[in-house]
């Protein structure tokens, strides 16, 4: 089997996790039951049908149980055989790599997953480790671990509060920054990325799966799906809620399945993001571009290489607007000639102190943060002291560009996040609306694009076809007004019961000439 | 405490006062009961517009003795965010007063003879430059920007380039607050515009050239996450506790509220601070944009629903405007608090009235143009619209 086609799956079963789960506060008998259920052959039927074509199964953990843990899976193993259903092993750091392979190669295992660095020929291993691109070499595989759940970050203590973050709206976790630097710099053929269903809950599962799945798969990334234990054991017993969440999940994945096409569209980019993402320099950079993604900003990386060269072409840079070098020390004799070559053609080039201040100082900005000049047709803005929070380095880049150049603005978004993207021969694109709030007085969603596409069709997970967005031809560029969702009564925490939209979990907008 | 005076009041007192007190010209309508109002039908926001501004103004008394030469703040009104619609229909057709509204006073103050022109506003949570927010909305700013050569957009939301914020003393003492700190704007200004739309609002009951100004208050010293201490660089959240809810007091820098112990409910406070406003920092010309707006609220966060009123209302006293604008609406501007539109709020046109600021009677008012049943476009239907609200009963205040 080839691996860029396996769509994985945690299945969590066997001794070894009902030992993990006996050490966790909160397990319950419900939990064991699920794990023990899952532990069945029976319970790979309701893969019949899915796209569903890996099961990642717990397999050492360098305890004296790894072995009853491999026997246990013997039926499990086999059962997937039959159904053509890839297994492969989850090896925990501690464990002996190679003994875990030789048992794995004898029970029939397609690979192993791993952050073991151990060294192992022989037998596939899928390597996980946490977010970074200090090793940049090409490889056919990457996984990601340590990565928050994409969403609406809840409340521990009452689970259905929203965690504000620094700007008052609800705080959203996303991957898809580090989905798109890993794609930008390290370029593997397959990405797949490791978190799972926060311990707290989810508040509305089905559409938090949904949106779980396209925070990945928008960029071309694979989630390895993780059911939270109450819906396991609801698809064992083959009843209850988690079953609905467990369509949901099928729905998503297929849905994103039958779209592989997209994710090879280009993000859309006006401000250039400089650095080399390593190092001293990681938090910072992996900091704003996960704000600036997670605010929806058009931005794109530009790897600064270890020999003081930017990797991007001059064409590269030319359809941005704004350069945000984010890098400590000097950032070398080429990138700096690039960087003001930039600005004096027309674009603001934003650095740390100790920058030249070229060209005609701007007494007074909006900027209180940066001395501003103005620099043959665009401007410098050197920081006057060196930036310590990412949340508001990021939203000073977004102001010093302005949103003069955006290409899309969506009208009524919600609470909620949206990436846009290009084909490469730009005859379509397709924007990926995240909708986090999940009822909305006012979900008339409309958007603006500044390019004059002809056509938009609205796709949701689910929903069949392509439902068709009215046309309006504006100033500045082309609006489609997507189709609205119909009103349901829900009552609000803080006043009387109002008639509210429920908000799709996610939304595609595909545009073409 | 020191001599009488705590730490608070010693910061506060220390900030530059401006205004009526320090003497500065004050146009003459400000002082009267009652001016001019005019109305006028106006189907679009097309050719037409600016004729029938430009005939208004002279109904008025004319724009050149308001204007020239002189500096004119011109504060609108982008209540909420520049992305939040009323279901598809574009915001400056809706909650925003409309680009080529604004661009056409700009045009006639310019050639009235206006020295220099600034627009103001307290964009929704943020500092950046106004202009930048306009382009949120999908608007072009070149058609405010453009429409006379010493135009500027400015975001009063914070300090901007001055020092110090400017205090602004409410004459008589206050019904809430005693004084504001404003952006400088406000103050480096000889003539002081309210350029609104035509709406209801779901507490005040309308919104109109007065409650306007409540957005003259700058969230960086009066927003909720402001440190007590000292003001916030960049804004980041709203004026509800601090005007609202009445659940904390702004920055230290600024007056507290008068009287801690009075009602918190949103319907007595909003009222009184809205006056408060008006009083210290006075409007010398009051601008309705009813040609397309909204009904039943102030905002699409409240419900509501668009409406193509054709009307334009302006005068130089804006109790005077507001009351006659609010009979347009089909309201009484006579009403009391528990009358529609103030079902939920006392009257704030009744509260000016009793500190002096204008008549609300529109019997005592002269209307030029339109009269008020000629220009008359009922509101009250849309109130059906707006979301329900478990707003606690308001009781009146006892007089």
């Amino acid at each position: 089997m080839d691996i860029r086609n396996w769509t994985p799956i945690r299945w969590p079963c066997g001794p070894l996790e009902i030992e993990r789960g006996k050490r966790r506060e909160g397990f319950t008998a419900d939990d064991r039951d699920a794990l023990e259920q899952w532990g069945s052959p029976r319970v790979l039927e309701q893969l019949a049908g899915t796209p569903f074509n890996c099961l990642v199964v717990t397999w050492a953990d360098g305890s004296p149980s790894d072995e009853s843990q491999q026997r246990s899976l013997t039926p499990l193993i086999s059962a997937a055989r039959g159904a053509e259903i890839a297994v492969v092993g989850d090896v925990t750091k501690e464990a002996d790599l190679r003994r875990a392979a030789a048992a794995a190669e004898s029970a029939g295992l397609q690979a192993l997953v791993t952050e073991s660095p151990e060294p192992l020929e022989g037998f596939p291993v899928l390597r996980f480790k946490e977010p970074s691109v200090a090793d940049c070499r090409p490889r056919p595989f990457l996984g990601v671990t340590g990565l928050p759940w994409p969403g609406l970050k809840l409340d521990a203590t009452t689970s259905a509060d929203a965690v504000t973050g620094p700007t008052g709206p609800p705080w959203i976790d996303s991957n898809a920054w580090f989905v798109r630097l890993a794609g930008e710099l390290i370029r593997p053929e397959t990405l797949w990325l490791s978190y799972e269903p926060p311990a707290e809950g989810l508040l509305d599962p089905g559409p938090a799966y949904v949106q779980a799945i396209a925070d990945a798969e928008v960029y071309g990334a694979r989630w390895v799906v993780a059911l939270d234990a109450a819906s396991r054991l609801d698809v064992a017993r083959g009843r209850g809620p988690g079953q609905e969440t467990w369509s949901q999940i099928v729905k998503a994945v297929e849905f994103f399945g039958a779209r592989r096409g997209w994710a090879r569209y280009r993000p859309a980019g006006l401000l250039g993001v400089v650095s080399d993402f390593t190092g001293p320099n990681e938090f910072m950079s992996f900091e704003v571009l996960n704000l600036l993604s997670r605010y929806s900003r058009f931005y794109r990386a530009i790897p600064r290489r270890q020999d003081q060269t930017l990797a991007a072409t001059g064409a590269a840079l030319e359809d941005l607007k704004a350069l945000l070098y984010m890098d400590e020390g000097s950032p070398g004799d080429d990138v700096a000639r690039r960087l003001y070559a930039f600005a004096e053609a027309g674009g603001t080039l934003i650095t740390p102190p100790g920058w030249e201040e070229r060209g005609e100082p701007l007494p007074f900005s909006s900027f209180s943060r940066f001395n501003l000049s103005r620099y043959g047709q665009g401007r410098v803005a050197v920081a006057r002291e060196e930036p310590s929070d990412p949340y508001r380095l990021a939203e000073d880049a977004q102001a010093l560009m302005g949103h003069r150049h955006d290409l899309v603005r969506v009208f009524n978004p919600g609470t909620g996040r949206f990436t846009y993207s290009r084909s490469e021969d730009g005859r379509s694109a397709v924007l990926h609306l995240f909708p986090y709030s999940r009822y909305s007085f006012e979900t008339h969603v409309s958007v603006w694009f500044r390019e004059l596409w002809r056509s938009a069709a609205t796709w949701e997970v689910g929903a069949g076809g392509p439902a068709p967005a009215e046309r309006r031809v504006t100033e500045t560029g082309v609006e489609f007004l997507l189709p609205p969702e119909p009103e349901v009564m829900r009552p609000r925490s803080t006043n009387s019961d109002v008639f509210v939209r429920p908000s799709a979990a996610y939304r595609a907008v595909e545009v073409s000439l | 405490m020191a001599g009488g005076l705590s730490r608070r009041q010693f910061l506060w007192g220390s900030t530059a006062a401006v205004g009526l007190a320090a003497g500065r010209f004050i146009p003459f309508a400000r002082a009267a009961t009652s001016a001019p109002v005019s109305l006028a039908r106006c189907d679009s926001y097309g050719p037409e517009l600016v004729p029938t501004l430009d005939r208004m103004f002279d109904q008025i008394g004319g724009l050149g003795r308001l204007v020239k030469g002189r500096t004119v703040a011109v504060k609108i009104n982008l209540t909420g965010s520049p992305t939040h619609r009323l279901r598809n229909r574009p915001i400056e057709l809706a909650q925003w007063v409309h680009p080529r509204v604004v661009g056409a006073v700009a045009h006639l103050m310019d050639r009235a003879g206006a020295r220099r022109i600034r627009v103001l506003e307290c964009p929704y949570g943020t500092t950046s430059p106004l202009e930048d927010y306009l382009y949120q909305a999908g608007w072009d700013p070149g058609v405010i920007l453009g429409a006379a050569p010493q135009v500027e957009l400015v975001n009063t939301n914070w300090l901007g380039n001055a020092r110090e914020y400017r205090r602004f003393d409410v004459p008589g003492g206050g019904l809430l607050f005693p004084s504001f700190l404003l952006n400088h704007s406000y103050d480096e200004c000889d003539t002081f515009v309210s350029l609104t739309k035509l709406k209801d609002h779901s507490t005040t009951g309308i919104t109109l050239s007065m409650k306007n100004c409540f957005g003259n208050l700058p969230t960086t010293v009066y927003g909720g996450d402001v440190p007590e201490d000292e003001p916030l660089e960049v804004s980041m959240s709203g004026r509800g506790q601090v005007f609202h809810q009445g659940s904390r007091q702004p920055c230290s820098i600024a007056a507290p509220e008068l009287d801690p112990t009075s009602p918190r409910h949103e319907g007595y406070r909003i009222p009184r601070v809205v006056v408060d406003v008006c009083g210290a920092r006075p409007i010398d010309l009051a601008i309705i944009d009813g040609i397309a707006s909204m009904g039943g609220s102030e905002g699409p966060w409240a419900g509501g629903e668009g409406c193509e009123p054709k009307a334009l209302v302006a005068g130089t006293n804006c109790v005077n405007t507001d009351a006659v604008a609010a009979a347009v609406m089909g309201y009484d501007p006579m009403a009391s608090q528990g009358t529609p539109p103030f079902d939920l709020s006392d009257n704030h046109l009744e509260l000016a009235e009793r500190v002096g600021l204008g008549t609300r009677d529109p019997s005592r008012i002269e209307v030029a143009g339109l009269s008020i049943p000629e220009a008359r476009f009922d509101f009250s239907p849309m109130v059906r619209s707006r979301y329900p609200r478990a707003v606690p009963p308001y009781p009146s205040e006892p007089d």
